[in-house]
C-alpha cells in the first residue's frame, strides 16, 4: 500500500505543484549552473532554490528531506511508527555536490567524500530506525528502490518504508553525456521523432509503502497498492540496452502478472534517446500483449519531456505520478511533441489530460548496465 | 529456506613499507591479457574476487539462456568512482569535454563495476550496486539473501569492491574487492555454482542507530537491535562475534559489541574472545565481506558466527552464518 507521497521538482516544491506541471505540459529547461566543459552551458530542468542542505549533506540530501517530509506527513507516521520503519533510497550519484564544489581549488583536499550518505543523514533527521539501503543502478534506482522497499515489507523485515529516490546538478554527469552524444540541445522531446537525446533534470520524491495490515491498523486510506514488479538486467553492455528488449519485457511480464489484463496507463522511462525509447516501448507492448491486452489500449507518458530525466529519482517520481493519475482519473498530456514517434505501440495522448481507461499504471524504469525494474500499480480496493 | 555460502573470492591491498613498489594488483595475473584495459581499477578487483568465487576464467564465456535468468548480481561499493570522478572533473574544468575519452564514459556511474561483472558472467536476474558507507558489502549479502528467498534467482554473486579515494590513503584505507557464492538450498544452482557449501546463511538484518555527537546510540535503540541480531536464527552455544568498523566508528562498534554480548547471553550463547571482537575495517565496504570470506574459507566451519558492520554513521548489517549441511539436492 501506498500512504504517504511527496515531490521536489523543477516545479517547486510538493506533489501539488508536480501534478500541476504536468499537466500544464510546457515547461522547458532552464540554462545548467555550469558550463560542464562545454562551449554553451547545457540545459536542465532545474529545481528552483529549495530549503539548504544540512550539515554534511549536499543538495541530494536536502532535496530527499524534502520529499521524505512531505511523505511522511501524508501517511501520518509518528516517531514512534519510524523507530522500526525501513527506508530505500534510490540515487546515482549521491550527494555529488560535495565532491565536485571544490574541483580544481585548493579546499578540494579538504572535501570529505561524503556523497553516498544520504541514506543514513536522512535515517538519523527522521529517526528511521529500521532496515535500509541505499541503491545505485544507475537511472533505474529510483524504480528498484521502490521494488526492493516493497520486498522488505513482503519478507516481514518491515511493516513501514519510505522509498525515496533523488540525484542533483552533476557538472561530470552532465559533460560526461555529452561526451558520449547523449544530450538533446533544445529539450526533452521522448515521444517526437525529432528527439536528440535526455536532458538532465533534478529533483527527489517518497512514498510511504505499508503493509495492509499496518495500514488499517493505523487507520490510514491507500492511495494506491503495488500490484506487481519485476526486475532483470541485459547483460548485455556497460550503456546500451540490449536491442530485443528482452529482459525488459521479462521485467515487465513480471510485473504485469500481478494485473488482470492490460494496464490502464504507461509511465515510460522513456528519456528522448531514440534507441532506448523505441527498445522500451516495444517490449512493454508486447508484454502487455502476452498478458492477454493490446498494446493500443494503453496511455503511454513520458514525464521527463517536463521535467528532464532526474536519474535515480525518476523511478520514484514514476510511482509517484502513477499515484496522481490513479488518484486524479487523469493522464496528463505528453509535451513537446510535433511529430509522432510513429514506432510506439501504446496510444500517446497529446492534447489535454486524458481519462484514465482502467484504474492500473505501469512504471518502468531502465538504466546504464541494462538495469531493468517495473512496476504495476492499482487503485486501493 | 537456507541459503548456502558455495564460493568465496578476494583480492586486498595490504599496508607495506616499500612505498614506491610495484602495484599490489596485476591485473593479467587475474584477468589475462585482453578485455579490461578500459575498466577502472575498482571494476578489476571486483571481476578478479568474483571470477575467484565462481570457479571461473575472465574470458570464460557468460551464462545464457535459464540459467542466467536465474542467476543474479549484487555489489557493494563505497568509492567506486572517486577518484575517477573527481579525476573526469579536473579535465572538465581544465581542459574541457574533449579531454574525457569515450571509453571512459561508463566510468563517472557507480554501478559499472557491477554491470562489469554482471555483463561478463551473464548474470539477468538482475545487476544491483549498494552504496552505504561501510555496510555495503555486507548489505550485498543480505539483499542476495532476500532475493533467494522470495524466489527471484538461485543463485546470487554478492560482491564488494573499493579502490581508497586519494585524500584518504594517508589515513589507512586501502583498495579490496571480495565475493561469495549464495544459492538457495534444494535448487540446482546451474554451472554459475560450484558444489560443496562452505557455510550457510541463517539469517541477516539492517538497522540504523543514529549516534549523539560523542558517538553514542541511544541505548533504547541499541538494546533492541541488539535483541534483533542475538535472535537471529541459528543454534545456542560458543557464538564467533565479529564487528567490522572503521577506526572512526570504533566508539559505536563497542557499544554495539557489548550489548549484542550481553542479548546472546540472554538469549543463552555466550562470545568467547568479546574482546577481540571489533576489527578495524580499512577496506572501506569491502571489509564486512572479507571478514565474511574468512569465516567461511575454514575447512571446519568453525561453528556460528555473527557478523556485523557498522558505519560512523549509525548503520548496521549483521549477518549470521553457520556451518553447512550438505543439501540434499545439490
Amino acid at each position: 500500500m501506498v500512504t504517504g507521497l511527496g515531490a521536489v521538482s523543477c516545479f517547486g516544491s510538493g506533489t501539488g505543484a508536480l501534478w500541476e506541471g504536468l499537466l500544464g505540459a510546457s515547461r522547458r529547461p532552464d540554462p545548467a549552473p555550469d558550463v560542464c566543459g562545454l562551449p554553451a552551458r547545457p540545459h536542465l530542468y532545474a529545481v528552483p532554490d529549495g530549503d539548504a542542505p544540512a550539515r554534511g549533506t549536499g543538495r541530494t540530501g536536502a532535496l530527499l528531506a524534502a520529499a521524505v517530509a512531505e511523505a511522511v506527513a501524508e501517511a501520518g507516521l509518528s516517531a514512534g511508527d519510524l523507530l522500526d520503519a525501513g527506508l530505500t533510497v534510490g540515487t546515482s550519484l549521491g550527494d555529488i555536490d560535495l565532491s565536485e564544489r571544490g574541483a580544481g581549488t585548493d579546499a578540494d583536499a579538504s572535501v570529505p567524500p561524503a556523497t553516498h550518505r544520504v541514506t543514513a543523514s536522512l535515517a538519523a533527521r527522521f529517526g528511521i530506525g529500521g532496515p535500509g539501503q541505499t541503491l545505485s543502478t544507475a537511472c533505474s534506482a529510483g524504480a528498484y528502490a521502490v521494488g526492493w522497499g516493497a520486498e522488505l515489507i513482503e519478507t516481514g523485515q518491515a511493516d513501514v518504508v519510505v522509498a525515496c529516490g533523488g540525484d542533483a546538478f552533476s557538472r561530470v554527469a552532465v559533460g560526461t553525456l555529452q561526451r558520449f552524444g547523449l544530450l538533446d540541445g533544445e529539450c526533452c522531446r521522448p515521444f517526437d521523432t525529432g528527439r536528440a537525446g535526455m536532458v538532465t533534470g533534478e529533483g527527489a520524491a517518497a512514498l510511504v509503502l505499508e503493509s495492509a495490515e499496518s495500514a488499517r491498523r493505523r487507520g490510514r486510506t491507500a492511495l494506491a497498492e503495488l500490484a506487481g514488479h519485476g526486475w532483470s538486467c541485459d547483460a548485455h553492455h556497460p550503456m546500451a540496452p540490449e536491442p530485443s528488449g528482452d529482459q525488459l519485457r521479462r521485467s515487465a511480464a513480471s510485473a504485469l502478472a500481478g494485473l488482470d489484463g492490460a494496464p490502464g496507463a504507461a509511465v515510460l522511462h522513456r528519456a528522448g534517446v531514440a534507441l532506448n525509447d523505441t527498445v522500451e516501448a516495444t517490449a512493454i507492448g508486447e508484454a502487455v500483449t502476452a498478458a492477454g491486452g493490446s498494446a493500443g489500449e494503453v496511455l503511454g507518458y513520458a514525464p521527463k519531456a517536463v521535467m528532464g530525466h532526474t536519474a535515480g529519482a525518476a523511478g520514484v517520481f514514476g510511482c509517484v505520478i502513477a499515484a496522481l493519475v490513479l488518484r486524479h482519473g487523469l493522464v496528463p498530456p505528453n509535451a513537446h511533441v510535433t511529430d509522432p514517434d510513429p514506432q510506439c505501440p501504446l496510444t500517446v495522448p497529446l492534447v489535454g489530460p486524458a481519462p484514465l481507461p482502467r484504474p492500473s499504471v505501469l512504471v518502468s524504469g531502465t538504466g546504464f548496465g541494462g538495469n531493468n525494474a517495473v512496476l504495476t500499480w492499482r487503485a486501493a480496493a | 529456506m537456507t541459503v548456502l555460502i558455495t564460493g568465496v573470492g578476494a583480492v586486498a591491498e595490504e599496508p607495506r613499507t616499500d612505498a614506491g613498489g610495484a602495484p599490489w594488483f596485476d591485473p593479467a595475473a587475474h584477468l589475462g591479457r585482453r578485455g579490461w584495459k578500459y575498466l577502472t581499477p575498482a571494476t578489476r578487483y571486483l571481476l578478479a574476487a568474483g571470477n575467484q568465487a565462481l570457479g571461473r576464467r575472465h574470458d570464460d564465456p557468460p551464462l545464457t539462456g535459464a540459467a542466467a535468468e536465474r542467476f543474479g548480481v549484487v555489489t557493494g561499493t563505497q568509492y567506486a568512482i572517486d577518484r575517477v570522478h573527481r579525476r573526469m572533473d579536473a579535465t572538465l574544468t581544465g581542459e574541457g569535454v574533449r579531454g574525457i575519452s569515450p571509453a571512459e564514459v561508463p566510468g563517472f556511474s557507480m554501478n559499472t563495476p557491477g554491470s562489469q561483472l554482471a555483463i561478463s558472467t551473464g548474470a539477468r536476474a538482475f545487476s544491483v550496486t549498494l552504496t552505504d558507507p561501510v555496510t555495503a558489502g555486507l548489505g550485498a549479502v543480505l539483499f542476495a539473501v532476500t532475493a533467494l528467498r522470495t524466489g527471484r534467482a538461485d543463485t546470487v554473486v554478492a560482491a564488494a569492491a573499493d579502490q581508497a579515494p586519494e585524500d584518504h590513503g594517508g589515513s589507512g584505507e586501502y583498495d579490496a574487492a571480495a565475493a561469495v557464492v549464495l544459492s538457495a538450498r534444494g535448487r540446482a544452482p546451474g554451472s554459475a555454482g560450484p558444489g560443496r557449501p562452505l557455510a550457510a546463511v541463517t539469517g541477516a538484518l539492517s538497522r540504523f542507530l543514529a549516534p549523539d555527537p560523542d558517538g553514542e546510540p541511544a541505548p533504547a535503540a541499541l538494546g533492541a537491535s541488539a535483541a534483533r541480531i542475538a535472535a537471529l536464527p541459528g543454534a545456542a552455544g560458543a557464538v564467533r562475534l565479529v564487528i567490522d568498523a572503521p577506526p572512526a566508528a570504533t566508539r559505536l562498534a563497542v557499544a554495539v559489541r557489548d550489548a549484542v554480548t550481553k542479548a546472546l547471553a540472554d538469549a543463552g550463547s555466550t562470545v568467547p574472545d568479546a574482546d577481540a571482537a571489533v576489527r578495524p575495517g580499512r577496506h572501506c565496504a569491502v571489509s564486512g565481506l572479507l571478514e565474511l570470506t574468512a569465516l567461511t574459507a575454514r575447512p571446519d566451519g568453525g561453528g556460528p558466527a555473527v557478523l556485523i558492520s557498522v558505519s560512523e554513521s549509525g548503520h548496521l548489517t549483521a549477518i549470521r552464518i553457520d556451518n553447512a549441511v550438505r543439501p540434499e539436492f545439490i
